[in-house]
């Protein structure tokens, strides 16, 4: 089930309610039971599959390298682990790329087409877990982390519902250490579970969904459109994806909570980066800490002798295969190449551009502040006009067309307003749009001038009357404004 | 982690069954209200028809787009795109009942208001159609909605809304902000009500054909998957309707060109002469109109079975004769051009 | 001892403070510049001065000053 369905608003609290009553030992059997039925009623029988699989080998894996005797012993559990892993994971996430390959060869040798299964098996989660499972593995190795001995604690640190369809990816040592003393949850667990939980989904309700329909409209068909309205669509679609993602990861960190763990932060005010290397460390940051992490700085230090080359050559093959992990299309490659190139690009000029400011004396202006956060932020949406465009050919059509139709297409965006600037969605649609963002951009700025950084900061800072009025606010927010038609979360499709 | 203590706690609970019961409260008061302005959306005395149209027409996209008002004389023409029979009933009586000079119906009736497949897209899963649902189901009564009812969003959506005057996206509801905001309603503002839609265009294109007929008469496997018996019900509920209220009603099967038509199942169209044999058993004075297989050349449609602004013209003039030349007598005629 | 005034050198010529000092506690968030760039000309610069390689695996297990110790003494001996 979805997190943003009816069905998951009755789950999470009859869980919740079992969990309560069940005595200390039974916690994490309620938990497990509870995350494998929620993995099973998307009515799968390859995802259990491959859950089970990741499960196992990441499992044996890990205790093979523990108790491994000499480097080398140590090595190949490492190494087949994260196979293990990396097969699931390839085979289901590109199983159309695999089929027309199988079949290419088959009809090349002779044999009749037709691929031996049909690529029609779901996949969501196998790439979070799957990625989970390698970082366990790779934490054994390197010592930082204790193995889980139990296969139902190891099981349920891969399984747990909350974060099992789209992350964030778990460390094994801020993870597992929990599931070790579940404890009674306490009242403001349970306060700022639910608080950061309904705030989720408000803005994936309210927000992402209705910005889905101004930007769908566009992205469906992009040759409709000249200029600015594509500019809109691609600086809606830049809110919409972290409305969207942003999203799902509360409503999955306020899951836990009600059951008193912590998962980690995913998204800091992405948005309020001064660079691209800041914005990936405030930007799905389980997922940029693992490729950090997994890849870049062991890639980056093996080339160590090339120096700078060796870091740009580092930060292009993270990327890339960033770009790779979120699907089979090129359009993913290119946008995680963008970021690749970001990124060289910011660590070459970085000392030239420290010592230009220092010059003219603008080292710490906020006006350069400001240029720079516009800046990413022009960036990232460029980059992301790769990640949602069906294809390339509709990606270099936007992107052509906003750099070189924009002047022109001003004075008929103002004709045909409600083609060129609505998209074609009623007048009152953009109203409640226009409404949700400045409530968005509202707490951005309370978080950041009352330092109110969590949840839980917000209800203890705030007098009773402000906290009962965001709740009710919430609430009738939630009734009274969802989106008129309910969408899938981005992230599912990864 | 602190522990729970149990004075703690009762003060807790009440204070969240105080918030709880304010916030249900205050949805209660907005939803009573909001219920009114709905209520008085529809007592609007926006329904009526112009005063020297004496005929109504009524259906789906197929009367919409063949049956021009401007060549029709006494002709007013509220039929909806996608609108399922089960809905034109009830818009009809809605209509009549504000309408007392009407003295003729022509109702849109072809095989595809028949095929379960498509009908049952309409009314019980919104995919083709989804903001329509809504709009319909502001005029149904309680057998009417009782038969409809499922588990499905669109479903509860509607009725919490109209039945209970929850204010989901109270704003999309154009009559009742237009109340709200102390504007004139116009009948336009009601989605449902419909009305004559020409295209100029014309394109047959094999390939949209193919999907049209998919969508309207198979399932996945590509087969014809029976006949709506609520559409059956719906077409004598609208027969006996008229024939209760003394008023001629017209059944009109519009154009549709050889290459669709060659490509609708064999069983929708056995299917079809079967409930219209016996619906014109059942009902008597009931006439007929098949435009179904005619002699329009290709430019006059807009696409496989919707005729265009010119074909629209050939029809409804077609249509004009037919009627100026009738009685209003019991004849049972079936009329194929 | 010898190897951590070596490696504080080692720092200070690196992150250009000649103030700096470094203790086997001391992490890389302690140390202002420590990041991907200045990591790799850090290590470079110590594997140059102590005449010594590390593997791909100690250099992911680095997470202290402390630990850089113990690899260098183990490798020395």
């Amino acid at each position: 089930m979805a997190l943003n369905s009816p069905t998951y608003l009755a789950f999470l609290p009859l869980i919740l309610a079992v969990f309560l009553l069940v005595q200390v030992r039974a916690r994490a059997t309620v938990l497990l039971t509870a995350s494998l039925l929620f993995y099973a009623a998307l009515g799968a029988l390859e995802l259990l599959a491959a859950l089970f699989v990741v499960t196992v080998a990441s499992y044996t894996a890990g205790l093979l390298i523990a108790r491994g005797q000499g480097a080398r012993a140590r090595r190949w559990a490492l190494w087949l682990g994260i196979t293990a892993d990396l097969a699931v994971l390839i085979a289901l996430r590109f199983q159309t790329p695999i089929a027309e390959a199988v079949n290419a060869v088959s009809v090349a040798l002779g044999f009749p087409g037709g691929s031996p299964f049909p690529p029609t098996l779901m996949s969501v989660g196998v790439s979070f877990y799957a990625f989970q499972g390698i970082s366990y593995l790779i934490d054994l190795y390197l010592e930082v982390a204790e193995p889980e001995r139990h296969l139902g604690r190891f099981a349920l640190y891969m399984s747990f519902f909350p974060k099992l369809l789209q992350g964030p990816i778990e460390r094994a040592s801020d993870l597992l250490p929990q599931l070790g003393t579940l404890g009674k949850p306490t009242y403001e667990d349970l306060r700022a579970g639910v608080l950061t939980f309904f705030w989720g989904l408000f803005k994936k309700v309210v927000i992402a969904d209705r910005l889905s329909m101004f930007t769908g409209a566009v992205f469906s068909d992009v040759q409709r459109f000249q200029g600015v309205p594509l500019l809109i669509a691609v600086v809606l679609y830049s809110i919409e994806i972290y409305a969207d993602f942003s999203g799902y990861t509360d409503m999955a960190i306020g899951s836990a909570r009600v059951f008193g763990m912590r998962l980690t932060q995913n998204f800091n005010r992405p948005y309020s980066a001064t660079s691209v290397l800041e914005f990936w460390r405030r930007w799905h940051i389980s997922f940029s800490r693992w490729i950090l992490d997994y890849i870049f700085k062991p890639v980056q230090m093996g080339l160590r002798s090339w120096k700078t080359a060796g870091t740009v050559v580092a930060l292009m093959v993270t990327f890339l295969a960033s770009g790779v992990w979120h699907g089979a299309a090129w359009t993913f490659v290119l946008w995680g190449g963008l970021h690749g190139v970001y990124m060289a690009c910011s660590v070459l000029t970085r000392s030239t551009r420290a010592r230009l400011l220092k010059a003219i004396g603008m080292a710490d202006s906020r006006l350069v502040r400001w240029w720079r956060i516009a800046l990413v932020f022009a960036l990232v949406s460029v980059a992301w006009i790769f990640f949602r465009a069906e294809n390339l050919g509709d990606a270099f059509y936007i992107v052509a067309s906003v750099a070189t139709q924009l002047p022109a297409s001003i004075a008929p965006s103002i004709a045909d307003w409600s083609h060129n600037l609505l998209l074609d969605q009623s007048w009152r649609e953009a109203a409640v749009v226009l409404v949700s963002l400045m409530v968005l951009v509202a707490a951005g700025l309370a978080r950041s001038r009352w330092n109110l950084h969590s949840p839980e900061v917000f209800i203890q800072a705030s007098p009773p009357w402000v906290r009962w009025v965001t709740y009710h606010a919430l609430g009738f927010a939630l009734v009274i404004f969802p989106a008129p038609a309910t969408r899938a979360f981005i992230y599912y499709q990864f | 982690m602190k522990p729970w203590s149990q004075r703690e706690n009762e003060g807790r609970l009440g204070r969240f069954a105080v918030g709880v019961t304010l916030w249900l409260a205050i949805l209660t008061a907005l939803s009573w209200g909001y219920r009114g302005v709905c209520r008085a959306a529809l007592q609007q005395p926006v329904f009526g028809v112009d005063d020297s149209a004496d005929t109504l027409v009524v259906g789906d996209s197929h009367p919409q787009s063949s049956l021009d008002p401007a060549v029709l004389v006494g002709v007013e023409n509220v039929s909806g795109s996608g609108e399922s029979l089960f809905f034109t009933f009830y818009k009809l009586r809605f209509l009549l009942d504000r309408n007392p000079g009407i003295r003729r119906v022509i109702l849109g009736f072809s095989a595809h208001n028949l095929s379960k497949k498509y009908q049952d897209s309409l009314l019980f899963d919104e995919s083709v159609y989804p903001e329509d649902f809504e709009s319909y189901y502001t005029l149904l009564d309680a057998s009417g909605k009782r038969l409809l009812r499922s588990w499905r969003r669109g479903f509860l959506v509607a009725s919490l809304k109209y039945d209970f005057g929850v204010p989901i996206q109270f704003y999309r509801y154009r009559p009742a902000t237009k109340i709200l905001l102390g504007q004139e309603v116009r009948r336009a503002d009601f989605d449902w009500v419909g009305g004559f839609y020409g295209s100029a265009r014309s394109k047959l294109d094999d390939e949209q054909i193919r999907r049209k007929i998919k969508l309207y008469f198979l399932d996945e496997r590509g087969r014809f998957t029976g006949v709506s018996d609520l559409v059956v019900q719906s077409l004598r509920l609208i027969l006996a309707l008229c024939r209760d209220r003394g008023i001629q009603a017209w059944v009109y099967t519009g154009p549709e060109h050889m290459r669709f038509r060659s490509r609708v199942p064999g069983e929708a169209l056995s299917a079809f002469e079967a409930v219209r044999a016996a619906t014109a058993l059942e009902f008597p004075g009931t006439w007929w109109l098949d435009f179904s297989e005619n002699s329009l050349m290709d430019g006059a449609f807009g696409d496989g079975d919707h005729a265009n602004t010119v074909g629209a013209r050939i029809i409804s003039a077609q249509v004009r004769d037919r009627l100026a030349g009738s009685g209003y007598g019991p004849q049972r005629t079936t009329e194929k051009r | 001892m010898q190897t951590l005034d070596t490696l504080s050198d080692v720092f200070r010529k690196v992150f250009g403070d000649p103030e700096l000092t470094v203790g086997p506690e001391t992490t890389a968030d302690d140390v202002e510049g420590w990041d991907s760039m200045s990591h790799v000309t850090l290590i470079l610069a110590i594997e140059s001065r102590f005449r010594i390689r590390f593997t791909q695996k100690e250099l992911m297990s680095f997470r202290r000053v402390g630990d850089l110790v113990k690899s260098i003494e183990a490798k020395a001996s």
